[in-house]
């Protein structure tokens, strides 16, 4: 009988808020340590957390476009542990009543699209940050990270292949940035993913029982992690050992996963309902008001550019792979009324540009007026396309308008017949061998010509004027 | 409730801490003590009261989401028993294979 890995994943994303989920020290990456830190986080006696009202919005968003039940009455519990990660001994999270239950997301795969359960989302804190001496007996311990406010997204364990959970991330992470609840950075650690694998013979239906991996750090090694962990089960399954609950470490330069503990069960946490904060109450009011709010996600988006623009699959989803250039092609779009126009020069030129200087789609500064500015004088003839290049290329690195640039530099197209043909009479004559190879078949001289007439232009020149006349005088 | 081996031992993992042979006999007296003391809470009649009810009648207390001055740090990192500049140090308790 053959067999079927099973996953879910967990995913972590730490919000994007201006500071902590309990107090007021800035949410900031990269700070000096223990400089972010109050007796609220770094749970001195007798301090009292109080909850970031922007932390309950963020869920609720993430929840609602994730289609989730939001909880009318929900609560925080204590999560005990010891560990120096965790000054106050235990992590402030949701176990009993969480924020929102019973969602899900579709993702598409090579046979159409599979529609993945969310558990449920939940809010908590993040703990500090620990750094094991490489070669001494001592760890560094820094608290700035403690009480940064983190979603947990729990999927049902919906996955049979390692492409359907990496379509899941992409898709979740994709969600979670258009609602501008985080920066999913994963190499900074504000989205960590953990998986769960177990595996059961195929059609049974059976759940065997899961591991779950930690330290994943791309989702290609996810993929990578799953497949591996599938088969390390289905080894000891089929030599009649049993797998153990526990929880292991991905290594992805060795691509092997290394056990790290047994698991505890729920009891060993010792939850319980943490007395210092008071009771959530949601009601449908505030959940229909934020559901109004809520931005157009990007698989909504994609099918719109193709329905209403009449754009294609890939250019679609090349402008919806960030909010940022979602926004620049929508906004230039308005202005210039030339969605595919303004879709090429996007998705062509300046995603060139971007990739030339590193510069991420967050960190783009082009103001969507001056392209579309520059499409509309494409469009009129006023300038060609080559410089319309340049132009662009100034509004990139200098933000330059582009009506002042073109008029500054005279690259304005020359459209005026009587310079043109003069241009042309000029390079018809210093080009005899060219014209006879022309005027005897070879039609590729032509466009040797067109270029010559073009560079004494210095680039200029209206193409469709300048083919005319070239061919009319060529055929006299 | 009685606190026998096992359950020690278990606690000893979760807690990471290792005790003597005379600490695990004080322990154990002692901890069997104080749960006989909680479980007098059981007599409680109870059955009224939910679960999930909260001592305080406060609902949805926030604050905004407004920067304000981390304060005392330096306080903080006092009561730290090492330190290394501004990290606070304590001893290398990792779990096999933890070293990432």
């Amino acid at each position: 009988m053959s067999w079927e890995i099973v996953a879910g994943v967990e995913v972590h994303v730490e919000l994007s808020t201006n500071t902590k989920i309990f107090c007021g020290c800035a949410n900031a990456f990269g700070a000096e340590p223990n400089t972010l830190i109050c007796p609220v986080c770094t749970g001195m006696p007798g301090a009292l957390p109080v909850l970031n009202r922007r932390v309950v919005e963020y869920a609720l968003r993430a929840g609602l476009a994730l289609d989730c039940d939001i909880a009318r009455r929900t609560t925080f519990d204590r999560k005990n542990y010891f560990y120096p990660d965790l000054p106050k001994a235990y992590q402030i999270s949701q176990l009993h009543l969480p924020i929102c239950q019973n969602g899900w997301l579709e993702i598409e795969t090579p046979t159409g699209s599979k529609r993945i359960g969310i558990r449920q989302i939940h809010m908590e804190e993040d703990a500090g940050k620990l750094i094991h001496h490489p070669t001494r007996p001592c760890t560094l311990v820094d608290y700035n990270r403690c009480g940064v406010p983190l979603l947990e997204i729990v999927s049902q364990p919906d996955f049979t292949a390692a492409h359907e959970v990496i379509a899941y991330l992409k898709s979740l992470r994709e969600i979670l940035l258009f609602l501008g609840v985080s920066d999913c950075k994963m190499q900074e650690g504000s989205l960590r993913v953990d998986l769960n694998v177990s595996v059961r013979h195929k059609g049974s239906g059976e759940q065997g029982i899961p591991t779950e991996m930690k330290n994943i750090s791309s989702f290609q090694a996810v993929g990578r992690a799953m497949v591996w962990e599938g088969a390390r089960q289905i080894q000891l399954l089929e030599s009649g050992e049993e797998v153990l609950r526990e929880t292991r470490r991905w290594d992805d330069g060795k691509n092997q996963g290394f056990v790290l503990r047994s698991k505890g069960g729920a009891e060993d946490y010792r939850y319980l309902p943490d007395p210092d904060l008071p009771i959530l109450e949601i009601t449908q009011e505030q959940v229909e008001q934020l559901r109004s709010t809520l931005p157009e996600l990007p698989r909504n988006k994609r099918a719109r550019y193709q329905r209403e623009m009449g754009l294609s699959p890939q250019d679609a989803r090349t402008l919806t792979a960030s909010r940022e250039v979602a926004a620049l092609f929508e906004k230039t779009t308005a202005l210039c009324q030339n969605p595919q126009e303004a879709a090429n020069l996007i998705v062509g030129d300046l995603a060139r540009l971007c990739t030339e200087t590193a510069t991420l789609p967050e960190d783009l500064q082009v103001d969507a007026a001056k392209l579309a500015a520059l499409i509309v004088m494409i469009r009129s003839g006023k300038i060609n396309r080559t410089v319309g290049k340049e132009v662009l290329e100034q509004i990139f690195f200098h933000d330059a308008d582009p009506a002042v640039y073109v008029a500054q530099k005279g690259l304005a197209m020359v459209d005026d017949p009587a310079l043109v043909e003069a241009a042309v009479r000029q390079v018809v004559e210093a080009n005899p061998k060219s014209v006879s190879d022309y005027q005897n078949g070879k039609k590729k001289a032509f466009g040797y010509l067109v270029g010559q007439v073009m560079r004494s232009l210095k680039g200029k020149g209206d193409p469709a004027l300048v083919n005319g006349i070239l061919r009319e005088l060529l055929e006299e | 409730m009685k606190i026998d081996a096992a359950l020690l031992e278990r606690l000893q993992d979760l807690s990471r801490i290792r005790l003597s042979e005379q600490e695990r006999k004080d322990f154990q007296a002692g901890a069997a003590l104080i749960l006989d003391e909680i479980s007098r809470l059981s007599h409680l009649e109870l059955e009224e009261v939910s679960g999930r009810s909260s001592p305080s009648r406060c609902v949805n207390v926030f604050r905004e989401d407004t920067v304000e001055p981390s304060t005392d740090q330096d306080a903080i990192l006092a009561q730290a028993p090492d330190r290394e500049g501004r990290y606070i140090r304590v001893f290398k308790t990792v779990e096999q294979g933890d070293e990432a």
